[in-house]
């Protein structure tokens, strides 16, 4: 597998530091040179100069055999040409940018970004995860179908609780993945029984969000 | 018409005059407030301080009425992700942004962005000057 | 003092001639073991064990060419020569690594002085092996014509 990353400011070196301990084959293209010199030094020949827009480094940088290319310069619009540019001309198959500003999520994957990370949202749901009495937690988002991925626990007065899971009336396009309870794994079927303080792990479509979290916390 | 450019630089404010002379409602955005300076004295347009590859930047400018949308910044980069904003988000009927690299332009008018590339464009203007006498 | 383990970097080119004169005057006559290495180096828009079949028989040749003149033409012949092609991204670090894993005590390398956009250069591979390698480096900074 071999993967480009464009961008050497921190995420892009400390990226292209732990693929290739995974050892993966990385090149990591930055445009200021005495970046790369200092780069030079620690990683050796997996560093080049140029801008990761120009179809010229992009080329001798081997796109064209490239699985994957990353784009994490601080820079949304730099990340977005990388990634387009990497697709249209070297026919890349995954491209991967990092979006500074969480409204060009949704922007990006409209222009056929296969994946985008964002610090401030991964921040938040991490902040939302640990917060020990926030009682819906997002903790995935597959926006592309407009699915999500939830974790709620299962409040007493919860209309839920002590009800099996087949006689339990979902809002549309909502399933339970897994219990959580007393810390142990439950992957339910049908006859399973959702008791008060369990942690449910669902995935729902967005539109049913509301409802899913009315009918578990009963807030 | 309903204009919105993005880039107050020679090109930017030379278009945003002109229009705003012929009667057409502007709007010019910049993230550098000093350069509206280049904008004649009489410009009866909006100016809009912010990015041009910001939704709300570019909605405050009325990008949700243009009928065409301009992007003339000295980036290639912000100038194809405002123009693909305008096309895809707000479809705004005529887009046009500037690409001065000319694989890059030649890349996004393939993908169906209406390009001007200066480099092209003004050297085989030289070339016909020069061969023309 | 003579030296025990010698490496010589080969290129193709008619400097290998000197360098190789020059490693045998610093070879201990009678134990020296002299490698001789040639670096296919892979263009990163290639997999690194990409087949390059004409560049690495154009290295085969050069080793060939350069083994031949230090044991049968050169003033200060030798016996133990070894040659060794490698494939890599950098010849700069593949010579480095070559002399960490044989061991080396010397490397003879040969250079020029090139202008590259105003600026003179040893280019990227001898700046390398002098900065990085393990074992002493003598330099030879050919002449013109030769």
């Amino acid at each position: 597998m071999y993967l480009i990353v464009v961008g050497g400011g921190k995420v892009g070196y400390y990226l292209t530091k732990t693929l290739v301990n995974e050892g993966y084959e990385v090149l990591l293209i930055e445009k200021n040179q005495s970046k790369v010199d200092t780069y030079t030094e620690r990683f050796g020949a997996i560093v080049m100069n140029g801008d990761g827009a120009e179809a010229a480094t992009l080329a001798a940088a081997g796109a064209g055999r490239a699985d994957v290319v990353v784009a994490v310069t601080g820079d949304d619009e730099d990340n977005l040409v990388i990634c387009q540019m990497a697709k249209q001309r070297f026919h890349v198959k995954r491209t991967i940018a990092r979006v500074n500003n969480p409204k060009n999520e949704e922007l990006f994957r409209k222009l056929g970004i296969d994946v985008t990370v964002n610090h401030t949202n991964v921040i938040l749901s991490l902040i939302e995860q640990q917060i020990p009495d926030r009682h819906f937690v997002h903790l995935l988002a597959l926006k592309h179908a407009e699915l999500e991925v939830v974790e709620a626990s299962v409040s007493p007065d919860s209309p839920i609780a002590g009800q099996a899971v087949n006689d339990i009336r979902f809002p549309p396009e909502t399933n339970i993945i897994a219990l959580l309870r007393h810390g142990e794994l439950i992957i339910p079927s049908g006859q399973t029984r959702v008791e008060a303080g369990d942690d449910v792990i669902a995935v729902t479509r967005l539109r049913s969000e509301a409802a899913l979290r009315q009918l578990i916390v009963n807030e | 018409m309903n204009v919105v450019v993005v880039g107050c630089g020679r090109v930017g404010a030379r278009l945003a005059n002109t229009l705003d002379q012929s009667g057409h409602s502007v709007s010019i955005v910049d993230l550098q407030p000093s350069a509206f300076r280049r904008l004649s004295q009489d410009f009866s347009g909006q100016t809009v301080i912010g990015t041009g590859i910001d939704e709300d930047v570019l909605k405050a400018a009325g990008i949700e009425e243009a009928d065409a949308f301009i992007a003339v910044t000295n980036g290639d980069n912000t100038n194809i992700m405002a123009a693909q904003i305008a096309q895809v988000v707000f479809n705004v009927p005529h887009v046009t942004a500037r690409i001065y690299d000319p694989v890059r332009e030649d890349t996004y008018r393939r993908m169906g962005i209406n390009t001007i590339c200066p480099t092209t464009t003004i050297a085989s203007l030289i070339m016909s000057t020069i061969f023309s006498t | 003092m003579p030296y025990r383990r010698i490496l010589v970097p080969i290129t193709g080119s008619p400097d290998d001639v000197r360098t190789l004169e020059l490693a045998g005057t610093l070879a201990d006559k009678k134990v020296a073991e002299v490698i001789l290495v040639y670096v296919v180096e892979v263009k990163q828009s290639l997999p690194l064990d990409a087949s390059l079949p004409q560049d690495v028989s154009q290295g085969e040749a050069a080793l060939q060419r350069a083994e031949q003149y230090s044991r049968q033409k050169a003033e200060h012949r030798l016996q133990k020569v070894t040659s060794e092609l490698l494939q890599a991204r950098s010849a700069g670090a593949a010579i480095v690594d070559e002399a960490i894993q044989r061991d080396i005590d010397l490397i003879v390398v040969g250079g020029r002085i090139r202008t590259h956009l105003g600026k003179t250069t040893l280019g990227e591979t001898v700046p390398y092996i002098l900065k990085n390698a393990p074992c002493e480096v003598i330099l030879t900074r050919l002449a013109e014509d030769v």
